[in-house]
C-alpha cells in the first residue's frame, strides 16, 4: 500500500501535500473537542445531549449566545470575540451548526437546557426557516447514550485516520467527487469554552465575497412567520435579540435589514472590503478575522 | 452495534481472544457465557432497554417449546393454543413496533379529518434493532417443535445464544434452530483454514459495504429525489435505479459476509444469504439467490402451510402473491414495501402461469429464457424503485421517467459513480463462470492477493460509516 502511494506521490508530488491534510490536523488545545470529520458533525450530538459537561456549563453561563449556520461558525473568531466580550465583563458562546442548520435545532437546545442569556445574536442568513436539517432530526431521535457512542466512534476514527493516511490517501477525499464539490476533507474542532470552530488546516481563500444589499431579497411569508415565532420565543424568555450577517456569495433567505425592520431589532451590518471565501461559500481565516473585528466594532456601537 | 464501528472491532477482538483461550473447543461453558454476554452487549449498544424485548421473545418461545414437548400429540387444541401464544407474542411485538403508526395513518386516510381527534397519536418509539429477524428466528424454533421435527432445548442460556448470537442478530442470515442448535454441543477447533476463510469473508464483506455500498449511497441519497422530477432524463433515472440496486445488494450481502465470517471464526457455520442475485433468469431463481434465508423461511413457514402449490393453480397464484406481499410488509409499514412485494408476487404468479419457472416447456426455449431474463431484471429494478421511494406516486413518476426513453446520455459524475458498481459486476461475472464450470474456486494465493487489494480499497476508498440499510428492518 505504502509503495503504491509513494509511487503516485513521486509522479504527482502535489497530491502528496494535499493528502496530508488529515495527518496535519491539529487540535488547537485541550479545550477543543472534535466537531467534524468523516461521518458527520459530532457537535450536534454533544450540544443537544449535553454530553460534554464543560461545554454545557459554558453554554449555560453565557450572557450572549450567537446563533447561525456554518458561515457564522467560520466567521466568528475567538481571539477577537474574547477580547471584546471580556472587556465588557460578558461571557459569550457561539451556538451555530453545520448542515445549513436553521432555527429549530438551536431553539430546541435553548428550551431543553432552559437557557436564558441576556442576548442572542442571530446570523440572519437562512436562519428563519422553522426547519430542521435531516441530520438534526436524526440526532434528536436518538439518546444521550447514542450521542456518547457517536462521539467516541468519531474521535477514535479521527485518530486512526491521522495515522493510516500517513501511509495511504483516501482517494475520494484527495481527488474529489465530480458533482460533489463540498465533499472534501474537512476537519473541525470546537471550543468547549466559547463554542467557536477551528478548522485544521484552513485553506487560504481565493473567491471574493462580492457586493451585498441588506434589503434584498424580499422576505417570503414562511420566513416572516418563522422570524416572528422565533422572536416571540426569545421574548418569552426575556432575551434581547440582535441580528447580524456573515458575508457569503451564496446567501440564503431574505435580506437581513428586512428581518431587522420586521422584528424591530438592531442589525449589526458590517462590510469590510476584500473578503475572500475558502470554498466559494465560507470565509477564509484572515477574512473571518477581519469580519469579526468589524462585527465587534459595530456591535459595540449597537450595545451603547 | 454496527459492524462498521470501532466498538465492534473491540468487541470482536475480545471474543476472539476468548475463542483462542477459554474456548478452544468452542463448547466450554466459559466461552458460551462470553458469547452470550457479547451478544447482549452488542444488542444493548443500540438502546439498552430493548434487551428486554429480546429476552421476552426468547423466554416465551423457550417456555412454549418446553410446554409443547409435554403435551401429547393427541391434544391438538392445547398444542395450538401454546403455539398461538408464541406466535401471538412475536407477531404482536412486530405489529406494535412496526405497524401501529402505519395503521393509525391508514385509518386517518380512510376515515378523514373528522376521525383524527378520536384516533390515538403516533407512537414515537424507535424500532428495536433486528426485531424482524430475531422474531422470525424465534418463531421458527417453536413451529419446528410443534411440528415434531425438533426436540426443545432444556437450558435457557444456549437457547438465548441461538436467538441472540451477535454476528447474525440484527440482519440475519435468519438461521433455523435445526441448523444452529446441533452445532452447539459439537467441538470445533479453530484451524488455520477456518481462520483464513472467515477472514476472507469478513474482508470481502467490509469491502462491499464500505467501498461499494457507502460510495453508491452518496450518489443515491443526494440525487434520489431528482429521479421523479418531470425534467429528469431516462438515462439519469435509470442510472439512479442501477446505483440503488447495487447499493442495496452490496450493503446487505456485505453485512451477510461479515456475519458469516465472524461466526465461522467463532465456531459457527451460518447459511449463505446471497448468491449473485442479478444473474437470476427467473423470479423463482431470484428468490433462490436474494436474501435466501428469508425466502426459505417464507416458503417453509408461510407458503407451504397456506397450501403451497398443492391446492390447484389459482390457489398457488394467490399463495405466491400473498406470501410476497407479506414479505414486502415484513420490511416495514409502507405502501411502497407493499407495492414491492406485490410486484414480485405478481411476477412469480405470472411466471408460473407461463411455465417459465422450470426448464421444461417455454422454459426450455433459449430465446424465451434470454427474453425472460431481461424481463426479470427489469421488474426487479422497477421493484427497487418502489422499495427506495417515499411514496407510490414518487415511484410511479420515477419509473415513468425511465420508460419515457428520451435521453440516455450520462455526465462525468454518473460515469464515475458507476465505477463503484464494477466490483459487484465482477462478482456476478465470476459466479456466472463458476456455475458453468469455466472457473474454479480461487486458490488461497489468489484469495490472499484479492484480500490485500480489498484491504487497500477499504483504507483508501471508504466513504463514511452509514448504517446498514437492513438495520432499520
Amino acid at each position: 500500500m505504502t509503495a503504491v502511494t509513494a509511487g503516485v506521490w513521486v509522479i504527482r508530488p502535489e497530491l502528496g501535500g494535499r493528502v496530508k491534510n488529515i495527518t496535519r490536523a491539529e487540535r488547537p488545545s485541550d479545550d477543543y473537542y472534535l466537531a467534524h470529520d468523516h461521518g458527520g458533525h459530532v457537535d450536534h450530538h454533544v450540544l443537544y445531549f449535553g454530553t460534554d459537561p464543560v461545554a454545557l456549563d459554558h453554554l449555560k453561563r453565557a450572557d450572549v449566545i450567537l446563533l447561525g449556520n456554518s458561515r457564522l461558525m467560520f466567521g466568528a473568531r475567538p481571539r477577537v470575540l474574547d477580547a471584546f466580550f471580556q472587556s465588557r465583563g460578558l461571557r459569550y458562546y457561539v451556538l451555530g451548526f453545520g448542515f445549513r442548520e436553521a432555527d429549530r435545532f438551536p431553539l430546541a437546545i435553548i428550551e431543553k437546557f432552559d437557557l436564558r442569556p441576556r442576548m442572542v445574536i442571530v446570523n440572519a442568513d437562512g436562519f428563519f426557516e422553522n426547519s430542521l436539517s435531516d441530520f438534526a432530526r436524526q440526532v434528536m431521535k436518538g439518546d444521550a447514550f447514542g450521542a456518547w457512542q457517536f462521539r467516541q466512534e468519531a474521535e477514535t476514527g479521527h485518530e486512526f485516520r491521522k495515522v493510516i493516511h500517513q501511509l495511504v490517501p483516501n482517494w475520494v477525499d484527495l481527488l474529489g467527487r465530480p458533482g460533489f464539490p463540498w465533499r472534501r476533507e474537512l476537519v473541525i474542532y470546537r471550543s468547549r469554552a466559547n463554542g467557536t470552530w477551528q478548522l485544521s488546516p484552513w485553506e487560504v481563500g481565493t473567491a471574493p465575497v462580492g457586493e451585498r444589499d441588506p434589503h434584498q431579497p424580499p422576505l417570503g411569508p414562511r420566513e416572516i412567520e418563522a422570524a416572528r415565532r422565533f422572536k416571540a420565543a426569545m421574548d418569552g424568555r426575556g432575551i434581547r435579540m440582535v441580528l447580524t450577517y456573515v458575508p457569503t456569495p451564496r446567501r440564503l433567505g431574505g435580506g437581513p435589514a428586512l428581518f431587522a425592520q420586521l422584528l424591530q431589532v438592531p442589525l449589526v451590518w458590517t462590510d469590510p472590503a476584500g473578503l475572500l471565501t475558502e470554498d466559494g461559500d465560507h470565509l477564509d481565516e484572515s477574512s473571518a478575522t477581519a469580519w469579526s473585528e468589524a462585527f465587534v466594532s459595530e456591535l459595540g456601537r449597537v450595545l451603547q | 452495534m454496527n459492524f462498521v464501528s470501532w466498538s465492534f472491532v473491540a468487541l470482536f477482538v475480545l471474543v476472539f481472544l476468548a475463542r483462542i483461550t477459554v474456548g478452544r473447543r468452542k463448547i466450554e461453558p466459559a466461552y458460551v457465557a462470553v458469547l452470550v454476554v457479547a451478544s447482549t452487549v452488542f444488542y444493548a449498544w443500540h438502546i439498552p432497554v430493548y434487551i428486554g424485548i429480546l429476552l421476552l421473545s426468547s423466554a416465551v418461545d423457550y417456555w412454549a417449546a418446553l410446554w409443547l414437548a409435554r403435551i401429547p400429540a393427541t391434544s391438538l387444541l392445547q398444542r395450538r393454543a401454546v403455539l398461538a401464544l408464541s406466535l401471538g407474542t412475536n407477531l404482536g411485538l412486530l405489529a406494535f413496533f412496526k405497524y401501529a403508526n402505519f395503521l393509525i395513518q391508514a385509518a386517518r386516510d380512510v376515515l378523514g379529518a373528522s376521525a383524527v381527534a378520536a384516533l390515538p397519536p403516533e407512537f414515537l418509539l424507535a424500532l428495536p434493532m433486528g426485531i424482524s429477524f430475531y422474531t422470525f428466528q424465534s418463531m421458527s424454533y417453536t413451529i419446528d417443535v410443534y411440528r415434531g421435527v425438533l426436540t426443545p432445548i432444556r437450558h435457557f442460556l444456549p437457547f438465548f445464544l441461538f436467538i441472540s448470537f451477535f454476528p447474525q442478530l440484527v440482519a440475519g442470515p435468519i438461521v433455523r434452530a435445526v441448523e444452529f442448535l446441533p452445532q452447539m454441543p459439537r467441538p470445533r477447533r479453530l484451524r488455520l483454514r477456518v481462520f483464513y476463510e472467515g477472514t476472507w469473508l469478513i474482508i470481502s464483506g467490509f469491502f462491499l459495504k464500505m467501498v461499494c455500498a457507502d460510495n453508491l449511497a452518496v450518489y443515491v441519497d443526494e440525487h434520489w429525489s431528482r429521479g421523479s422530477n418531470a425534467e429528469t432524463t431516462s438515462g439519469f433515472a435509470l442510472w439512479l435505479a442501477l446505483m440503488f440496486s447495487g447499493q442495496i445488494f452490496a450493503d446487505f450481502a456485505g453485512y451477510s459476509n461479515i456475519a458469516r465470517g465472524t461466526a465461522y471464526i467463532l465456531g459457527y457455520h451460518l447459511p449463505l444469504n446471497f448468491n449473485a442475485p442479478y444473474l437470476a433468469a427467473s423470479f423463482k431463481n431470484f428468490w433462490e439467490r436474494w436474501h435466501m434465508t428469508l425466502s426459505r423461511w417464507l416458503r417453509d413457514y408461510l407458503y407451504v402451510p397456506l397450501g403451497g402449490n398443492r391446492r390447484g393453480r389459482v390457489r398457488t397464484y394467490i399463495n405466491l402473491l400473498l406470501v410476497m406481499v407479506l414479505g414486502g410488509l415484513w420490511h416495514g409499514a409502507a405502501y411502497t414495501y407493499l407495492a414491492w412485494g406485490a410486484l414480485h408476487g405478481g411476477a412469480l404468479a405470472l411466471e408460473r402461469l407461463l411455465g417459465l419457472h422450470r426448464t421444461g416447456g417455454w422454459g426450455a426455449n433459449a430465446v424465451a429464457r434470454v427474453a425472460w431474463f431481461v424481463v426479470v431484471q427489469m421488474v426487479v429494478l422497477t421493484a427497487w424503485v418502489f422499495f427506495r421511494s417515499r411514496t407510490i406516486a414518487e415511484a410511479g413518476h420515477f419509473a415513468g421517467n425511465i420508460l419515457a426513453m428520451d435521453d440516455w446520455s450520462l455526465g462525468a459524475m454518473e460515469w464515475i459513480g458507476l465505477l463503484f458498481l464494477l466490483p459487484i459486476v465482477g462478482l456476478h461475472v465470476f459466479v456466472w463462470l463458476r456455475e458453468r464450470g469455466l472457473v474454479g474456486e480461487p486458490t488461497p494465493t489468489v484469495k490472499a492477493v484479492l484480500a490485500a487489494g480489498m484491504v487497500y480499497g477499504i483504507a483508501t476508498l471508504y466513504a463514511g460509516t452509514a448504517d446498514f440499510i437492513y438495520f432499520q428492518f
